[in-house]
């Protein structure tokens, strides 16, 4: 990777001067652009720095850089730019190429997306794939726990090749690989049951995906023709994490860490435009596949001993083989001078021809007395293949100058491989007008219906059957069940005064699940967004904006508080509650605004300051309801405060134009952000003190942070 | 004899009218007045910024065979300027066309464009595209005569970002104002930060996907990023199968990893049986000095245990089907 980086930089590097030479020759290619470097300080106050630092190195405080460079010529052109060169989120770009003949593009892009730090755990070994506890559990002892970071560096490198000399014939390669390095938590149960503890485990995270794609096609005023050739690669330098489990007497346990494959996609595009009645003739088609092949895991740890079961696999190798086939047809016409139209049609395919795994019952062969049975199991009914059919028809009427209709229907029908719902019909009709009558005044309205019908397959449980089964019946899955939607958008845009931009959007949707005895039972969106923007960019320009939403998930659930259901613990939501057994309601409530203003103003001929100022909230609160008469200790009470949030950002920065050379650069920004949530209120990394204790890490529970950002950048222009 | 000569003289007019109203609706460059048209060293005169960006544009270059400056040069886009000068200027006078201004139908603004760039690769689907059906030209995005090709005009309103460039958020901005919020929600992909654009996902240009998005479905486009999520996995998980955006609202959002609901709140939703996924978890259930601390509740919740939530291939005896390994 690293002798990859530099091979890239010196390429890049190289270019620069190649192109710039072999162009010079020409005599007319002129290069301009600017280098600035500048210092940056930080000075922050947080629990955890990492929302400070998510996507931003803002860690190493220091020189900051840019360098962008432009270069024109008769010929050819060339486009180089680069900022925060050795930071962990450098950006290089470079492209150019020669009129009409080829083009090309080198760049890297690396991103740093930190997840919390230090974090801590009882664990040694953090960064390898053997994590071993730092005994004995359970280990309550935080002095003794390794402190460490969450969060990864992404880089992506790659290229573009395209060659056309001038001819509707074109052919393009591009190529780029894709790392990610670094720690995720990731948690996992040590029993088979909650009450058994869990782990939250600082996970290695190595990925590699190299892609390369090779496309030819013709290309002119009448029509397009292609065909595309695509391989991606994803490699995992790390297959499975090694962990000591402190309920299965402090035995090595696995887990496994998501498994290579490889992906092959072939794709063909066509075109054909200046059709009769203006049409212009689309259609796509792709074919890919995704494979991958390994062992199958059949050993286990087990017991309280700290013993392996085995539950032999049939076959003993798995071949994942998911293939995925789509077709795509357009046509769009202009039959008058009036209307519009398109017909689409779309058809996707997915077969799941990976092999199906059937594991025996578990064999225990070592000491312990863990009393859950490893029952055989048969390999998994749903391989979730699917086929979806798609067509619509999409009108636009322009009644007079002022006015266009729209309006449309699409039905899709999707057949798939699963135990609850094996088939889904929707249609979907929507209305628009747009409207702009009225001077400085244009208005855009839309309604929306979207009906999905789902054949439910699970067998009918009469509520008088107290077997689990019943379950089964009456979960109604939101992502496939039945449901009505209904969708309206409002857009008002207004001109009223030279200079002045006013601007309304309201979006209400609402859905409703039929048929549903347990599970969504709906969920409603309401969203409104103001804003105005006054100025000339020349003189002043001010910007400000507000938005407001609101979404509600509604649901319906049965708690029953022991493993089987009875006549008097029933599963059955309309059972008499008991403090065993009662239904209960939730209404899931997110409410999210934010107000923004910003300026830029010119204030002197060489001076322009720009200025923001950005205040987000959001919160989260749950309802519950419960069909009972006498309260029970178990009896939910709401949640007043879930990922609630409170954003304050300010940012000043001036440019001045010192001379025609140079330009000087500062800015201040100040940031606060605060956290508040009911399941990480009290934070604690340990829960309990015997072979069931849970071990948390801190993964992003303390992310407030208040920073203050200072920097100057000197920028030399050419 | 007159009314002879009236219909004659009106069949005259009418005809006349006819030709030149045929001609305005089907030639965006309406017939040009005499006189060749001017050069950009003329036009310069009034519009030097306008002129200078195109000479330091791709447009202005000798070199690009295909380009305006081996055509007409501000004329190929503007008219005939000939009138327009000799009138002494003026917005719309002499004929002169602004194939950015929106009294000209979008259709048209667009076909000033298309009359060049209609066999670039990248606009081969923009006539099956939603910016097409919603009478978006290429002048609502793009600033043929700025310094940056995306057009901006308002301030940024945003965090300290690390990125001096012009980030193409901003231009989508200026309509989808919903999609805009929710990137500026706490849980977000690296778009404010300026490492993932918007065409990074979708097509601008027109493609034959919903939502104009570069791949055939949404989850191919999601797996091009996040290939680990691809499997194929023994034990599959169906909505992951499915869609990706039945749990994740791809944009924004408040709760972390981009899930639409908290969890256990979203899990729930789906998983209803005895014992804990069917228990409800209210506030008593936080760390202490709350009651009774659930750990499917506090911290990442489910996700404590039910880790590999896109898939498994742990055994059966690991429980691998319960995507606790």
């Amino acid at each position: 990777m690293k002798i990859m980086k530099r091979k890239l930089l010196a390429v890049v590097i190289a270019n620069l001067f190649a192109a710039s030479a072999a162009v010079a020759a020409e005599g007319d290619f002129k290069l301009s652009g600017s280098v600035g470097f500048g210092v940056r300080g930080i000075s922050e106050s947080s629990g955890d720095s990492y929302k400070l630092n998510e996507y931003r190195d803002l860690n190493n405080d220091g020189v900051i850089s840019e360098i962008d460079v432009k270069g024109r010529g008769g010929k050819y052109h060339l486009d180089m730019f680069g900022e925060n060169l050795g930071l962990d989120d450098q950006y290089i770009d470079l492209k150019g190429g020669q009129y009409g003949v080829f083009k090309y593009r080198l760049y890297d892009n690396k991103l740093r997306h930190n997840l919390t730090f230090g974090a801590l755990t009882p664990y040694t070994g953090v960064g390898t794939n053997t994590l071993r506890g730092v005994l004995p559990f359970p280990n309550t002892n935080l002095a003794t726990f390794t402190r460490f970071d969450y969060g990864y560096k992404r880089e992506d490198i790659g290229g573009m090749f395209e060659f056309s000399n001038n001819s509707p014939w074109y052919v393009r390669a591009d190529v780029n690989e894709v790392t990610n390095k670094g720690l995720r938590p990731f948690g996992y149960a040590q029993g088979s049951s909650p009450g058994q503890g869990g782990v939250e485990l600082p996970t290695p995270v190595d990925y590699k995906t190299t892609n390369f794609t090779l496309e030819g096609g013709y290309s002119s005023r009448k029509g397009h023709a292609s065909v595309s050739w695509m391989q991606s690669k994803f490699s995992e330098g790390v297959s499975q994490l090694n962990w000591q489990n402190g309920y299965f007497g402090n035995g090595m346990d696995v887990a496994l860490l998501p498994p290579s494959n490889d992906m092959t996609k072939i794709a063909a595009n066509g075109v054909l435009k200046q059709l009769p009645m203006s049409s212009t003739l689309a259609a796509r088609y792709t074919y890919s596949k995704v494979t991958n092949s390994f062992t199958v895991q059949t050993a286990a740890l087990n017991g309280t001993g700290g013993g392996i079961t085995t539950a032999a696999a049939t076959p003993g190798t798995f071949n994942g083989n998911v293939k995925y086939e789509t077709l795509s047809l357009s046509l769009s016409s202009s039959p008058t001078k009036t209307l519009d139209t398109r017909a689409y049609f779309n058809w996707n395919k997915k077969d799941n021809n990976s092999t199906p795994i059937a594991y025996a019952a578990g064999v225990f062969s070592g000491p312990g007395t863990e009393a859950q049975a490893i029952v055989a199991r048969a390999a998994d009914p749903n391989n979730n293949s699917y086929r979806k059919s798609n067509f619509g028809l999409d009108l636009g009427y322009r009644i007079d100058k002022q006015n266009k209709l729209s309006g449309g229907y699409d039905w899709l029908e999707t057949k798939r491989d699963r135990a609850d719902y094996n088939k889904s019909t929707d249609q979907k009709v929507y209305a628009q007008l747009a409207n702009s009558a009225l001077a400085n005044l244009d208005v855009r309205f839309k309604y929306q219906y979207l009906q999905r019908r789902s054949d439910f397959q699970e067998p009918f449980v009469a509520p008088t059957d107290v077997s689990n089964g019943y379950f089964l019946y009456a979960v109604r899955r939101y992502d496939v069940a039945s449901f009505d939607q209904n969708m309206v958008k409002l857009i008002l845009d207004l001109n009223p005064a030279p200079l002045l931009d006013l601007g309304f959007e309201t979006i209400y949707k609402n859905n409703k699940y039929k048929d549903v005895i347990l599970g969504r039972t709906k969920d409603d969106r309401q969203e409104f967004f103001v804003n105005l923007s006054y100025g000339d960019p020349k003189a002043f320009r001010v910007s400000a904006f507000g938005t407001l939403e609101y979404v509600q998930y509604d649901a319906t659930h049965r708690y029953v508080g022991q493993a089987t259901c009875t006549a008097t613990v029933s599963c059955d939501p309309a059972a008499p509650a008991v403090a065993a057994a009662y239904t209960w309601n939730t209404k899931n409530k997110d409410k999210s605004y934010a107000l923004g203003v910003g300026a830029d103003w010119p204030v002197l001929a060489k001076l322009t300051l720009k200025g923001s100022y950005l205040y987000s909230v959001t919160e989260g609160a749950v309802d519950f309801t419960t069909l009972a008469a006498t309260t029970a200790a178990n009896y939910p009470t709401n949640i007043a405060n879930f990922d609630n949030t409170t954003s304050h950002v300010f940012n000043l920065r001036g440019v001045y134009g010192l001379n025609k050379q140079w330009d000087l650069t500062g800015g201040f920004a100040y940031e606060r952000y605060r956290y508040t949530d009911d399941a990480t209120t009290g934070y604690r990394y340990t829960d309990g003190t015997t072979s069931t204790s849970a071990y948390l890490s801190g993964a992003y529970a303390n992310p407030d942070y208040t920073a203050r950002i200072l920097y100057l950048m000197a920028k030399y222009k050419f | 004899m007159r009314l002879y000569n009236l219909f004659r003289r009106i069949g005259g007019i009418g005809i006349a009218g006819l030709i030149f109203g045929l001609a305005g609706l089907n030639n965006v460059h309406a017939a040009a007045p005499a006189g060749s048209p001017p050069g950009p060293e003329v036009c310069k005169g009034c519009h030097e910024n306008q002129v200078n960006s195109y000479a330091a544009s791709v447009h202005g270059q000798k070199g690009n065979l295909k380009g305006p400056a081996n055509a007409g040069e501000c004329s190929t886009c503007h008219g005939n300027g000939a009138a327009h000068v000799q009138a002494g200027g003026g917005r719309g006078v002499g004929g002169i066309i602004n194939p950015g201004s929106k009294s000209v139908p979008a259709k048209d603004r667009t076909a000033t464009c298309l009359a060049c760039h209609e066999d670039n690769r990248t606009l081969a689907f923009w006539d099956s595209g939603k910016h097409k059906k919603n009478d978006v030209s290429c002048s609502n995005c793009h600033s043929i005569h700025g310094g940056n090709i995306l057009k901006k005009t308002d301030p940024s309103i945003s965090p300290y970002v690390t990125t001096s460039k012009q980030l193409q958020y901003e231009t989508c901005a200026s309509c989808h104002k919903d999609i805009i919020s929710q990137i500026r929600k706490p849980s977000h992909h690296p778009i404010i930060e300026g490492k993932l654009k918007c065409s990074d996902c979708h097509n601008p240009h027109g493609a034959l996907s919903k939502a104009m998005i570069k791949s055939e479905s949404v989850n191919t486009l999601c797996t091009s990023c996040h290939a680990d999520k691809r499997g194929p996995y023994i034990h599959e998980h169906p909505p992951v199968e499915g869609n990706c955006l039945t749990c994740h609202d791809v944009h924004g959002s408040q709760h972390n990893k981009l899930l639409s609901q908290k969890v256990p709140n979203l899990c729930q939703d789906c998983h209803d049986w005895t014992r804990h996924p069917g228990t409800p978890y209210g506030a008593q259930r936080g760390f202490p000095p709350a009651g009774n601390t659930g750990r499917q509740f506090v911290a990442r919740g489910c996700l404590s245990c039910h880790n590999q939530i896109h898939g498994s291939n742990a055994s059966s005896a690991g429980r691998g089907q319960f995507f606790t390994r």
